[in-house]
């Protein structure tokens, strides 16, 4: 089984501008084999404002294409998502569906995100082991 | 759910034996189904990193080499978060 990880807006948002960080990490992703998948909810983070929509577009088709690269929030994962949130005492619903879409894809899983303080949290909180890469604390240029 | 479709397929002989043992006989498609969905993930991804390297230039060191220890390290990280 392959490793999964799982990005979140910031992490998607960092790939529609061609971030070096997100370069970098995704060499090192196909390099060694790994699934790259982002929930759907996390498009209601990136899409909306059409000046970006179609930079979005363009780094999902990067990924391989929306059909692909982002997965449906299935019960199963809203189910996994609220146990996080209540064990983190967090009120991050989506950073916790993100979290719970990488639990329930893989036993073997990282996070992707720019976020600071609520991922890194809510992985904490989750079952199983959940990496998590967190793009600001690495430099941009 | 995607549509699906029979294929007649020539594999080795030991890869499948080894497939069948790992996953069971009812599994091979998804098995397979999960390994092409991944390769033409990677050749997307790598795709992109060749065309934006074209047009953008390499990624500085400094980036390259924070990344990779990050990406190395991720899992002893994850172990901190925990015990926290």
């Amino acid at each position: 089984m392959s490793e999964v990880f799982v990005f979140d807006s910031g992490a998607l948002g960092g790939l529609a501008e061609n971030d070096v960080r997100m370069r970098q990490l995704l060499w090192n992703i196909a390099r060694d084999g790994g699934t790259v998948r982002v929930p759907s909810v996390v498009l209601a983070e990136c899409y909306g404002d059409a000046r970006h929509n179609a930079r979005y577009d363009r780094a999902l088709n990067a990924l391989g294409g929306t059909g692909r690269v982002v997965v449906d929030v299935s019960a199963a994962v809203a189910k996994v998502a609220g146990r996080i949130l209540r064990a983190a005492r967090s009120t991050e619903t989506i950073d916790a569906l993100v979290v719970a879409t990488a639990v329930v894809l893989s036993p073997l899983a990282t996070v992707v995100t720019a976020d600071q303080r609520h991922v890194e949290r809510l992985a904490g909180s989750a079952p199983g082991r959940i990496a998590v890469i967190q793009l600001n604390q690495l430099p941009a240029s | 759910m995607a549509s699906k479709e029979k294929v007649s397929l020539s594999l080795d002989s030991d890869l499948v034996a080894e497939v069948r043992r790992r996953v069971g006989k009812r599994e091979l498609s998804s098995f397979l189904n999960e390994a092409l969905e991944r390769r033409l993930q990677i050749d997307a991804i790598t795709q992109y990193l060749r065309d934006i390297e074209t047009k953008a230039g390499p990624v500085p060191a400094r980036v390259a080499a924070a990344v990779d220890a990050a990406y190395a390290r991720r899992y002893a990280r994850s172990r901190t978060a925990k015990r926290a």
